[in-house]
């Protein structure tokens, strides 16, 4: 939680340094499923975030965001006594390629990198990674600086042995802009 | 044409980040699970000893030419005691290699090999240990995970009373494993 309201101070900061250098900028919250990808170990389940954006360019945006994602208890063949799935909290920055919302549809695609911890108390399982993802989405203005948006995003968590933990997430959110 | 050329550089961007991790990609996690039934009791009764092998496991056999990380070993043990009153029991682990072995001491296995399962409370009558709830007793995960590496280990079980107050009726491996090219 500690971790959670620093990360938010920080995206605060920097929305309003970047206000008062006449950028465009953004805020926008956003939850739905997270489906593991080839990970039998795992099962889908729910994941929720907050996210900043910054136009960088002409139609990029950069946008750092930080995500929690919570697999859901896991059924695999044969074993009885189940354990939980694991958490996965990421810190990370997107780069976003398409206009920032305004009247209409604006879709986009962004590619990412950035820090993720997984962690399963029940399996004694807490490790940082560094993970890459990528996705598409679409954003509806509904209004002058209102954003709904739907967002299909693949991560690749990479692990120690040279391998990596997958997963599908799609999301819902809103989003605010000013200095559009 | 504008917005294509930015698409274009987009997905070439992402090209350029994904490519080097493209081994990454193709990679997934499996479980294998194999149950030993009915170990055998050494000679003087002290503790029971399996050398467990899930090398013939077809999920092992699909994926051990490519394993990248041994994600976690667990347990789950079906036990019966005679005993009047609880005990507590207890599990080792050596290399395959280890000299150690079926007919060596209980003192040498508790010196010489890794303990892994430490004190899991036994009830008199069936008593179960889950999964999940192995890893609340489990030490030297570490070198439990190095040792599944191979798919092979000799596995020592032992109590507080000798073998002949207690059965170990089964005992399940469960390795997960990150395996691809």
């Amino acid at each position: 939680m500690k971790k959670l309201v620093m990360v938010t101070l920080g995206l605060l900061l920097m929305l309003q340094s970047a206000s008062a250098a006449g950028l465009s900028a953004g805020v926008g919250a956003f939850g739905g499923v997270g489906i593991p990808v080839a990970q039998d170990d795992q099962s889908q389940g729910t994941v929720f975030g907050i996210r900043a954006s910054v136009k960088a360019f002409s139609v990029i945006s950069l946008e750092p965001h930080v995500t929690f994602l919570k697999y859901g208890d896991p059924d695999v063949d044969e074993i009885i006594d189940d354990p939980t799935g694991a958490k996965v909290n990421g810190f990370g920055v997107d780069a976003r390629l398409g206009s920032l919302a305004g009247p209409g549809l604006s879709p986009f695609f962004f590619v990412g990198i950035g820090t993720y911890k997984v962690k399963n108390d029940d399996l004694q399982i807490d490790e940082s990674n560094t993970g890459l993802s990528g996705g598409l989405g679409v954003e509806i203005g509904v209004g002058p600086s209102l954003g709904l948006e739907v967002r299909g995003r693949f991560d690749v968590i990479g692990t120690e042995g040279g391998g990596s933990k997958k997963a599908a997430l799609i999301t819902a959110g809103v989003n605010y802009h000013f200095g559009l | 044409m504008k917005k294509l050329l930015h698409t274009a550089i987009v997905a070439a961007v992402a090209l350029a980040l994904l490519v080097p991790s493209g081994c990454k990609i193709v990679s997934g996690t499996y479980v294998v699970e194999e149950t030993f039934y009915d170990l055998t009791p050494n000679g003087t009764g002290d503790y029971y000893y399996e050398a467990l092998d899930i090398t013939d496991n077809s999920v092992w056999q699909d994926h051990k030419d490519d394993i990248k990380d041994i994600d976690n070993i667990g347990f789950e043990i079906w036990l019966n005691s005679s005993a009047a009153s609880a005990n507590n029991f207890n599990c080792y682990v050596d290399a395959l290699a280890s000299s150690l072995g079926g007919a060596s001491s209980k003192s040498a296995v508790i010196a010489g090999a890794t303990h892994v399962l430490v004190d899991v409370p036994m009830p008199a009558g069936k008593s179960f240990i889950g999964y999940a709830a192995s890893f609340s007793h489990i030490t030297n995960l570490s070198t439990l995970k190095t040792l599944g590496e191979t798919g092979q280990f000799k596995f020592w079980a032992m109590a507080d009373v000798t073998t002949s107050s207690f059965t170990v009726d089964s005992i399940k491996v469960v390795v997960t494993l990150t395996a691809g090219t």
